[in-house]
């Protein structure tokens, strides 16, 4: 990576380009972006281009240099003042692939992401029933509402947690809750 | 379109992680002190008066008794 740095570095300080060449033909991914020329670091060095908002500037252009595109770079390099709109927009697209405001753009994609969600649970909740029908075996004895009363008069009987828990509900004169 | 932007104020391009960091950390002390304070007065206070309050009228062997009656000890 310290050699990419010093390679940007060489860029920016215009030394003559043969030297940065020899180390363009290198690596196979050079083979994959065709005709497209490097610009910058990028965010990893490689030459790729992804339209990122915390990495503006991509390594590589995003179109192939076509005989316009080099005209319009040719009047680049003298006053921007004297390029039109048109002519500015050309030279963008010809480097990216989408503005700021369109790659920003909100997708919607929130919306499947809940939907699916849901559809998955849904499908969660018709296995847990299937589960109970066909799989779990019966519930014992002490769930029965009979089995349940015994136990709750049992835990007041016992006095159990009488400071802030169930016995302190109890009224102990009374024999009943307290009101 | 072109006439009614608004005038943006300009961000803070330098030192924004320092500052950034200032105003968090004396949030978030503040948000912990406060949620700590508000721990000891309306949770733990709490629970040590009303077990004051418990024990100050509770007889020990009076709930014995009434537990032993109803033959729930093992032992007698």
């Amino acid at each position: 990576m310290a050699g990419k740095l010093m390679l940007f570095g060489k860029i920016a300080h215009n030394i003559p380009g043969s030297s940065i060449q020899r180390c363009a033909m290198s690596s196979y991914v050079r083979t994959l972006i065709g005709k497209r020329e490097i610009v910058g670091f990028g965010f990893n060095g490689e030459p790729n281009y992804v339209d990122r908002t915390d990495f503006p500037l991509p390594a590589i252009r995003w179109k192939e240099p076509s005989p316009d595109v080099l005209t319009l770079r040719e009047k680049e390099k003298g006053d921007w003042k004297l390029l039109s709109i048109e002519e500015k927009k050309a030279l963008y697209r010809a480097s990216f692939c989408q503005t700021f405001a369109e790659f920003k753009a909100p997708t919607g994609e929130w919306k499947s992401v809940i939907g699916l969600g849901l559809v998955f649970i849904s499908v969660a909740f018709w296995i847990f029933y299937g589960m109970k029908v066909f799989v779990y075996s019966p519930l014992p004895d002490s769930f029965k509402k009979e089995n349940r009363e015994a136990q709750l008069r049992r835990i007041i009987d016992l006095q159990m947690n009488p400071v802030e828990g169930i016995a302190s509900k109890w009224d102990y004169e009374k024999d009943d809750w307290k009101k | 379109m072109s006439g009614e932007v608004s005038k943006v104020s300009k961000p803070q391009l330098r030192g924004l992680l320092q500052s950034q960091i200032k105003k968090n950390l004396i949030l978030a002390i503040a948000v912990a002190s406060a949620a700590a304070v508000a721990q000891k007065f309306l949770l733990n206070d709490r629970r040590k008066n009303r077990y004051a309050e418990f024990y100050k009228s509770y007889d020990i062997d009076k709930s014995f008794e009434q537990i032993r009656s109803k033959g729930l000890f093992d032992s007698c």
